[in-house]
């Protein structure tokens, strides 16, 4: 044909499909004017348009399809073979049937025999394993002993099928060897002797090269001799390659095989396997024989704790389940048993010669195992599985998790999702439900999984980290997303240093293959910044977070929650910069709208509320505070559980609200609780217990136990700042407040030392301007004023005082407390003007901050009328100091700031010259005091003088 | 990019632009994986559920590229390399299945031997071949459209890209093609040796 004729055909063909149906032909007739070749020619390519059959997928689907149908034609016709003959044998019967193959019962001529022919089912059979099954068949051919039953042929023939492989075997009239030994009623010599048979056999195979590598009962028959054979010698590796073995025999099958798998086999390293590995197999089929079941029960348990269970659990002892196998039997054994390749029986004849030994009752050449060994043995036996499974399966890696993971996906046919992409659900999958949540704290705070503290789960991450690089060299995406799970992990465990790196190689690798504005790399940078915020690198933090969320509200728009996450985390990192209005924004936009889109209970939000609520409690809002964290944790008890790590650390910050409104009562024993369960649930170098550790410690503090107090901050900053490093926001806090308690308990020098430290660490890693910096520095201060250094805390409390009016607001509790600071040094000082003036505007703020009720403000107002005292101010201090007192005796009647108050009233009408009234509380203030002079700080011991000295 | 990726996208140019040799060795660079590939395609026992055929020609490109090639023409040009190739390897599969039917002695390595060859006409990838190289005689155009969608995969829009044609261009050659080609191996066989 010309070109020219062909487009003018197809122009007519194209046109005449534009008109109706029912006029096409004479469209045609009158479009082709006569020409009947060229009618014909358009016509017959009509008839043939839009088969839907035809071409109807492309070629490989359309191929795969048929070959499909025609093994299950096969197989159907296979099944009752009318006449068949393959190769030189003909058909008999069939025998049995398996997932790859068939095996009849068949004759042959010349020589004249039946054999077993063994056939592999047609379209089972790929190039490779063909290949290998032409290059192993000499092998095969070498083994000749009575123990393994012998392969004649091994071919290729053409059935009018196709060309299918097949092997004709030495046909054994026999049975299975669990049935053999049951219906023979075998004893326990009888059994052994057996044994020792069938490794004299596999000890041929070895001694010729060949492994076999699927050692099982159903591969042994015991023929009507007595003499046993093992079938399909180097078959199963021929015919099976390991690959097809997961694929296509399914999970059932596999954990079937499982159950004689040696540890190295199952650990997935073909190279590790041996003759050795058959030694075990050995042994399990050994401790079956005697024992009537397997040594490790895997049935039913999910594959990758099956497979810790092979690597890990100890046997029970034969002796221990049959008082008559005690002795050297079990010796042997546990030999064949070992998990420890080196420490088994090097060959299957030694195995058979200590058995035999055993049976002559002469000393067998096994040794049990020394005291030291078998301690070890004890300990591994009792080993949570949990972590164990962890250890064992991520080393695995990608080999055998994907190609099981691909059995199950056979077998569950759905989506028709990339490969890849499936490939990398499933392992992701797998990694973070099946094994690395069992080491996420949070799933081991549920209800039904018991807590691992072990750091075996740490030991497993490393290993998966390790083991990642170089396995998905040409699949970035699926090493970018296991990176990430790893990295959220190492996070959830407190190890943020060790989430950066598997993070920062994520994103290296969603960068490069997806782009800087995809929302997986976005989500990356987010993640990177919260943990930076973990680890108190606020500047870098708020660099990242700001960068991602820019990009998830333009990318995914504002309401998307990885943007909410974004801003969770920005906001949070505000509140730790000290920046609260900001936080506070960010922080309720976020929760309103986490609130609308993902829901009241939904991670994020309690999250955003959590931050919000800790805004709040920094702005002075402690009702606010105290309102939202409650809701909050009635969600999270409700929602998470109650030992859950986040609902942990909203009673923490619940507690910690009480602490700042120095209502230490009710703080200490929700602290308390809540130590001991993060002790238990996160362990106790984690980054939350020991936020609640200092926590506490401050309350024993402000209840003037110091010395518990400092107990506890003495051993909480050495945690830190092995744990944290000396720059953590923890560890500096930490060293402010123990520095403080030295102080307290009059060890200037040390606070001193401390408090210096403490402060430039605090310049140097959050910022001269830093709440917490500002802390430190008043601090500091303190211990120059208790130690008469005027001159150096003067500056330092201006500085204090200025900036935390500027940035944290004059009404915040802090800046308060500079203030009354301030007012306590120049009340040292002698300077009682200035004094009274900053203890006025103290007090003031108090009012209104806190209320009058509290005993803060009452302290407040102690200092006040202290001034106005030491002025000769009697009348102004009078009702101040009554007030204190009338407060002190209904709440707190106990505490020493209750005589202080009684002394400071007496002092204050003993200046009226009301020395009858005055005298009496003079003296109960003083003595009062006194005898409570161990629960003064030492700063306040100044009190206590100055009482004794109004007595005179 | 590395420098293997380097050189294929460079092979990409080249016979896009005309340079048949180029696409000689970049049919040979992937032949294998996708050979392989096809293998384990062919083996499931329920094919098209869990793994597309036309995941495969992306896969082969995953397994060789491990970062995007830059532009999205090269890409589509790198599908039409596959598509080429595994018209070749299933057309030697046919014919090895072929040879055995005759009754050869050769212990065939080949896979597919089975195909009962119940009739349909679309899996005779011999006859298909031959029927395509015939409509390439007169339209060469059309017999890539029916390579590329066929045995590649290719949608639509990726094979107007490769041909630089519109995608309407496509629908309709192919759509003719398909006629033409269902004719021809519909017609009684006169297959010599």
């Amino acid at each position: 044909m010309e070109p020219e004729y062909l487009q003018k055909v197809e122009q007519l063909y194209h046109a005449a499909l534009e008109v109706e149906q029912s006029r096409r032909a004479s469209f045609i007739d009158n479009a082709c004017a006569g020409d009947e070749s060229l009618k014909q020619e358009v016509e017959s390519l009509l008839a043939h348009d839009r088969v839907e059959s035809f071409m109807r997928a492309p070629a490989m689907e359309v191929a795969a399809q048929a070959l499909a149908e025609s093994r299950l034609a096969l197989a159907a016709q296979s099944a009752s073979p009318a006449e068949s003959t393959i190769g030189r044998y003909r058909v008999v019967r069939l025998l049995g049937e398996g997932g790859m193959g068939m095996v009849f019962e068949a004759e042959q001529d010349h020589p004249r025999r039946v054999v077993a022919l063994k056939v592999i089912k047609p379209g089972f059979a790929t190039v490779e394993t063909l290949r290998r099954f032409q290059h192993e068949s000499d092998a095969l051919g070498r083994l000749q002993h009575p123990g393994i039953a012998q392969i004649y042929e091994a071919g290729t023939a053409d059935s009018g099928h196709g060309l299918q492989p097949y092997f004709a075997m030495e046909l054994i009239h026999g049975c299975a060897l669990h049935e053999y030994a049951e219906t023979h009623r075998l004893n326990a010599r009888d059994r052994l002797a057996l044994m020792a048979k069938i490794c004299d056999a596999v000890d041929h195979a070895h001694q010729r090269g060949v492994v076999h590598r699927d050692l099982k009962p159903g591969n042994i028959l015991v023929d009507d001799t007595g003499q046993p054979k093992i079938l399909d010698f180097g078959v199963a590796r021929v015919t099976e390659s390991d690959t097809q073995r997961t694929r296509q025999t399914g999970l059932g099958q596999l954990i079937g095989t499982l159950a004689y798998m040696s540890p190295e086999q199952v650990s997935g390293d073909p190279l590790a396997l041996d003759s050795r590995s058959d030694v075990y197999a050995l042994g399990v089929i050994l401790y079956e024989l005697l024992a009537g079941k397997l040594p490790y029960n895997i049935d039913r348990k999910p594959l990758p704790e099956a497979v810790g269970i092979i690597r890990e659990e100890e046997p029970a002892a034969l002796s221990s389940i049959q008082g008559s196998y005690r002795g050297d039997i079990d010796t042997v054994v546990a030999k064949a048993l070992e998990k420890d390749k080196t420490r088994r029986y090097a060959s299957a004849a030694d195995l058979a010669a200590d058995i035999r030994r055993y049976l002559a009752d002469q000393p067998i050449t096994a040794r049990p195992a020394s005291a030291a060994y078998q301690l070890r043995k004890f300990a591994r036996r009792h080993k949570a599985l949990v972590a164990g499974t962890a250890a064992v399966f991520v080393v695995l890696a990608a080999g055998v998790v994907v190609s099981t993971w691909e059995a199950v996906r056979a077998r569950n046919a759905e989506r028709a999702a990339k490969a890849q992409e499936e490939t990398a659900q499933a392992v992701n999958n797998f990694l973070r439900n099946d094994l690395l949540a069992q080491a996420s704290a949070d799933i081991q705070s549920g209800p039904n999984t018991k807590p691992d503290p072990d750091l075996k789960v740490r030991t497993a991450l490393d290993r998966a980290a390790a083991g990642i690089t170089g396995k998905f060299d040409r699949q970035p995406e699926v090493e970018a997303s296991i990176r990430e799970t790893i990295g959220g992990t190492y996070e959830d465990l407190g190890l943020y240093a060790e989430a950066t790196k598997q993070l920062e190689r994520a994103l290296e690798m969603y960068r490069r293959v997806l782009g800087a504005d995809n929302p997986k790399t976005l989500k990356i940078v987010s993640r990177l910044g919260r943990t930076a915020y973990l680890q108190t690198k606020f500047a870098q933090a708020e660099a990242l977070l700001s960068q991602a969320l820019a990009a998830q509200r333009r990318v995914l728009g504002p309401e998307h929650p990885d943007t909410l996450y974004s801003m969770f985390n920005l906001g949070a990192v505000y509140e730790s910069l000290g920046r609260y209005a900001q936080a506070d924004a960010l922080l309720t936009q976020t929760l309103e709208i986490s609130r609308r889109v993902l829901g009241p209970e939904h991670l994020t939000t309690l999250a955003a509320m959590n931050s919000l609520a800790i805004d709040y409690g920094w702005e002075g809002k402690s009702a606010q505070a105290e309102r939202l964290l409650l809701q909050t944790m009635e969600i999270e008890r409700r929602v998470l559980g109650a030992e859950h790590p986040n609902t942990l650390l909203t009673t923490n910050n619940l507690a910690t609200q009480y602490l700042q409104n120095s209502d230490f009562v009710q703080a200490e024993p929700i602290f308390r609780q809540v130590l001991e369960a993060q002790t238990r649930v996160l362990g106790s170098e984690h980054h939350d217990t020991l936020m609640t550790m200092i926590n506490l410690a401050t309350v024993d503090q402000a209840l003037g136990m110091f010395a518990k107090s400092e107990t506890l901050f003495a051993k909480t900053l050495e945690i830190q700042r092995r744990v944290l490093g000396p720059e953590h926001r923890l560890t500096i806090q930490c060293g402010i407040n123990l520095s403080a308690v030295y102080e307290q308990l009059g060890k200037h020098a040390q606070a001193e030392a401390l408090q210096s430290q403490t402060l430039s660490r605090a310049i140097h890693a959050l910022g001269p301007e830093h709440p917490d910096t500002l802390l430190s520095m008043d601090d500091l201060a303190d211990i120059f004023t208790s130690e008469g250094r005027y001159a150096e805390a003067e500056p330092l409390f201006t500085r204090t005082l200025e900036i935390g009016r500027r940035k944290l607001g004059p009404q915040s509790s802090t800046t308060l407390s500079f203030l009354t600071d301030f007012a306590a040094m120049y009340q040292r000082q002698g300077k009682y003007a200035l004094a009274e003036t900053y203890a006025a505007q103290a007090l003031a703020g108090k009012r209104h901050a806190a209320g009058s009720q509290n005993p803060d403000t009452m302290s407040s107002a102690e200092d006040l009328a202290l001034a106005y005292l030491s002025q000769g101010k009697f009348a102004e201090s009078e009702p101040l100091a009554r007030e204190a007192l009338e407060f002190y005796q209904k709440n707190q009647p106990d505490v020493w700031q209750r005589f202080r108050a009684d002394s400071l009233l007496g002092a204050s009408l003993a200046g009226q010259k009301k020395f009858a009234q005055g005298r009496p509380l003079l003296r109960e203030g003083y003595q009062g005091m006194l005898a409570r002079k161990d629960r003064i700080a030492f700063p306040d011991r100044y009190h206590l003088d100055r009482a004794r000295e109004w007595l005179k | 990019m590395d420098p293997a990726c380097q050189q294929i996208t460079k092979l990409l140019h080249a016979w896009s632009e005309g340079d048949q040799a180029a696409l000689d060795l970049l049919m040979s660079a992937v032949y294998d994986d996708l050979h392989a590939m096809a293998q384990r395609y062919m083996a499931q026992e329920r094919p098209g559920h869990t793994l597309q055929a036309t995941a495969l020609v992306h896969e082969a490109y995953l397994r060789l590229f491990d970062s995007a090639l830059p532009s999205w023409t090269d890409r589509v040009h790198f599908f039409a390399v596959c598509a080429r190739t595994m018209r070749r390897i299933l057309v030697d599969w046919a014919r090895g299945r072929q040879t055995l039917k005759r009754g050869s002695d050769l212990p065939s390595l080949y896979l597919e031997e089975v195909l009962a060859g119940v009739g349909h006409p679309g899996t005779d990838f011999v006859a298909v071949d031959d029927a395509l190289t015939a409509l390439a005689g007169v339209d060469a155009r059309k017999s890539q459209v029916v390579e590329l969608r066929f045995f590649g995969g290719l949608s639509a829009k990726e094979t107007a890209e490769v041909l630089k044609i519109s995608e309407e261009t496509v629908l309709r050659d192919w759509r003719f093609s398909k006629s033409w080609l269902r004719r021809e191996l519909t017609k009684e066989p006169s297959r010599g040796t």
